[in-house]
């Protein structure tokens, strides 16, 4: 059965159709959170838990455009927001620069490895980076996912690699 | 560095094993599927309650008095009642076996 015959299904009520749902996408989405909450494997799972209640009860909305793994992002990235404003758990905008870490000291830097990097991104940047590369969603699709107009996520992918090239420098070396 | 990044990147996130985290997401569905029918339930029932003080309750206790028996001993009424009763039953087993 296809992902959105199993959506179909789960919006009818099919409580079944729904938990294969549930078991096909939980690693995408609380590998997704944990990435964005910098490797808080609890934090992330509460939040996966979140993402897919909200899930069940806006299935009907669900109108098969894109990916369900990226229909399913949009809400745990919403998820993620509410908490970080709530809890203040990191500055959700630009503001979060590397400078002071942008030349690795050499014993830290063969430490750092991609998730290690990654939590110094900024979560748009986070996010923007996991969607484009490791969901594999199109630019136009992660813009819509996450909210945000086509070129800001270019550049947020484009910032967030640069940022990323910074801090492995040291890890290109070693290679 | 470019391309190793970008490989790097694209790789697939790391596999979480589900230990059931599946399961409570389904149970917790479950747990706020029950509490909507509840809290649909008591919206009726306190929807219903000004409606039942202009109800005139007696004459239709006596009425059903007066029917029950008559009806009870019809017979098309009872096989109507039987037919229901078979097909609910018969729908209750295929949303059990198929949900």
């Amino acid at each position: 059965m296809t992902e959105d015959q199993l959506a179909r299904r789960a919006a009818d009520g099919n409580t079944a159709a729904f938990a294969t749902l549930v078991r096909q996408h939980q690693s995408q989405v609380r590998g997704f959170l944990r990435r964005m909450t910098r490797g808080d494997a609890a934090l992330a799972d509460d939040l996966a838990q979140e993402t897919f209640l909200e899930a069940h009860r806006k299935i009907s909305g669900w109108r098969g455009e894109g990916s369900f793994a990226g229909w399913l992002c949009a809400i745990a990235w919403s998820r993620y927001l509410m908490e970080a404003r709530k809890r203040k758990l990191e500055p959700l905008d630009d503001a979060m620069e590397i400078a002071g870490d942008a030349q690795p000291e050499t014993d830290s830097a063969l430490r750092l490895d991609l998730e290690s990097a990654m939590a110094r991104l900024t979560p748009p940047e986070r996010a923007a980076l996991t969607l484009c590369f490791a969901l594999g969603l199109t630019n136009e699709e992660a813009a819509m996912r996450l909210g945000l107009p086509l070129g800001t996520l270019k550049s947020h992918v484009a910032r967030g690699r640069e940022k990323l090239k910074t801090l492995l420098q040291a890890w290109q070396a070693a290679s | 560095m470019t391309d190793r990044l970008d490989d790097l990147l694209s790789a697939p996130l790391a596999d979480v094993a589900d230990d059931g985290f599946s399961a409570r997401v389904m149970s917790r569905i479950g747990q706020e599927r029950r509490r909507d029918e509840w809290i649909t339930y008591a919206a009726i029932g306190v929807a219903a309650l000004p409606a039942l003080l202009f109800v005139p309750l007696p004459a239709i206790a006596t009425e059903v008095s007066r029917l029950a028996p008559l009806l009870a001993s019809a017979a098309p009424l009872a096989g109507a009642a039987a037919l229901l009763t078979l097909t609910l039953s018969f729908e209750k087993l295929i949303q059990d076996r198929f949900s």
